[in-house]
C-alpha cells in the first residue's frame, strides 16, 4: 500500500472500509461524501435485497446441513456485504427445515447476493482511497477501482488497461487455462453453487468467466464416474484466489499512479518495489 | 490412486501459483519472469520436504499397519 500524509487525509481509511464493510455506502458518508454514500447503498443493498427476495432467504439452504454454523458463511462472497449477510442470517437462517423445491429464480438470486458482497468490497475499496487521497487524484490514470473491477471481471483486463500487456497477457492465459482444466476435470460440476458450495466461492473471484461459463454450461447432469473431480474443483478453486493476487497486483501499480501522478510520469511506466514516495505539494 | 498423476496435478498448480506470486512480487515483467525457475524450485522443494516429514510422521506414530 502506498503511504500517504495523514494531514490530507479526509478521514481514517481503515475506519471508513469497516463502516463500508458493515453497511455499504457508510464509509462515504463518514468522509463528508453523502451522494456516493447513498448511491453506494442503493446498489450494493438492492442487489442483495433483490437476491434475497427472489430466492425466498434460501441461497445458504445450499450449505450442506453438517457444515452450518455461525461463521460457516464467511467464506462465501456475501460476507462482502457483512451487515446484510447477518441480517440474512438472523431473518431467514439457512432456509426451510423441510425438503422443499427451490424457487426457480434461486441461482440468478445467488449470484444477485454474491455480486452484491463483491461489489461491496470495490466500494471498500474506493472509500479507503478517498480517504487517503483527499484532495489529490489524477485526471490522467484510471480509477484504481475501476482497474480492480476489471481484473474481476475478466483475469488481465486490469493489467492490459494500465500497459502492461505482456503481465495481462500471462495471467489470463494462466487463470483461464487453470480454470479450464479444472473444469474439464470436474465434468462441468464446479459450475454448480448447489453441488460445490465452499469451492464455487473461490471460483466466483475469477469473475466474468466463471460466471460465464456456468450460464453457458452450468449445472450439468453427472452421468458418468468423474475421477479427477477433486482436482478440477481444486484448480479452479485456486484460479479464483490466484486472481485476488493479480487484482492486488493492478490495485498497488493503479493507486501509485493515481496518488503521485507526476511522479508516475516523469519515471517509469510502473513504480519501484521499495519505500513510498514523498508526498507531494497540493495547491490549495 | 496413480501417485504420477497426482504429482503431475500438483506440479501444473504450483506453476500457476508461482507464476501469479512472482509477479505479486515483482513490479517489472523481466524480474518476474527471471524469478520464476528458482522460486519454482523453492516451492516444489520445500512441498517435497513438507510430504517427507509428513510421511515419516505418519509411518512413526499413525501407521495401522
Amino acid at each position: 500500500m502506498v503511504e500517504t500524509n495523514p494531514a490530507e487525509r479526509r478521514g481514517d481509511p481503515n475506519v471508513a472500509v469497516l463502516l463500508t464493510w458493515f453497511l455499504p455506502g457508510s464509509g462515504h458518508m463518514y468522509l463528508g461524501r453523502v451522494g456516493a454514500g447513498l448511491l453506494s447503498f442503493a446498489v450494493v443493498e438492492g442487489l442483495y435485497a433483490l437476491g434475497w427476495f427472489l430466492s425466498h432467504g434460501r441461497t445458504f439452504e445450499y450449505l450442506d446441513p453438517e457444515l452450518r454454523g455461525p461463521m460457516s458463511t464467511l467464506l462465501t462472497p456475501e460476507a462482502g456485504n457483512l451487515g446484510a449477510m447477518l441480517l440474512h442470517l438472523k431473518a431467514s437462517g439457512f432456509g426451510s427445515a423441510e425438503a422443499v423445491p427451490f424457487p426457480s429464480a434461486i441461482v440468478l438470486a445467488s449470484y444477485l447476493s454474491a455480486l452484491s458482497g463483491i461489489l461491496n468490497l470495490f466500494v471498500a475499496a474506493h472509500a479507503h482511497l478517498a480517504a487517503r487521497a483527499g484532495t489529490r487524484s489524477s485526471a490522467a490514470a484510471p480509477h484504481p477501482v475501476g482497474l480492480l473491477a476489471a481484473s474481476w471481471f475478466l483475469p488481465g483486463l486490469g493489467h492490459w488497461l494500465q500497459g502492461r500487456r505482456l503481465r495481462a497477457g500471462i495471467v489470463c492465459g494462466v487463470l483461464l487455462g487453470l480454470f479450464a482444466l479444472g473444469t474439464w476435470f470436474a465434468g462441468g460440476s464446479n459450475l454448480s453453487r448447489e453441488r460445490h458450495f465452499y469451492y464455487w466461492s473461490g471460483q466466483f473471484l475469477l469473475g466474468g468467466p466463471a460466471l460465464f461459463a456456468e450460464i453457458v454450461a452450468g449445472h450439468p447432469r453427472v452421468t458418468r464416474e468423474l475421477p479427477w473431480v477433486d482436482v478440477g474443483l481444486l484448480y479452479a478453486c485456486m484460479a479464483g484466489l490466484l486472481n485476488v493476487l493479480a487484482m492486488l497486483d493492478v490495485w498497488g501499480v493503479a493507486e501509485h499512479r493515481w496518488l503521485y501522478p507526476e511522479a508516475t510520469a516523469h519515471d517509469s511506466a510502473v513504480p519501484e518495489a521499495g519505500p513510498s514516495q514523498p508526498t507531494r505539494e497540493v495547491p490549495t | 490412486m496413480n501417485l504420477g498423476a497426482h504429482v503431475v496435478f500438483f506440479l501444473v498448480l504450483s506453476l500457476a501459483i508461482v507464476i501469479l506470486s512472482a509477479f505479486y512480487s515483482e513490479v517489472e515483467d523481466a524480474p518476474a519472469l527471471r524469478s520464476v525457475p528458482k522460486r519454482y524450485a523453492v516451492f516444489v522443494g520445500a512441498c517435497a520436504v513438507v510430504a517427507g516429514v509428513m510421511l515419516v510422521l505418519e509411518y512413526l506414530f499413525a501407521s495401522v499397519r
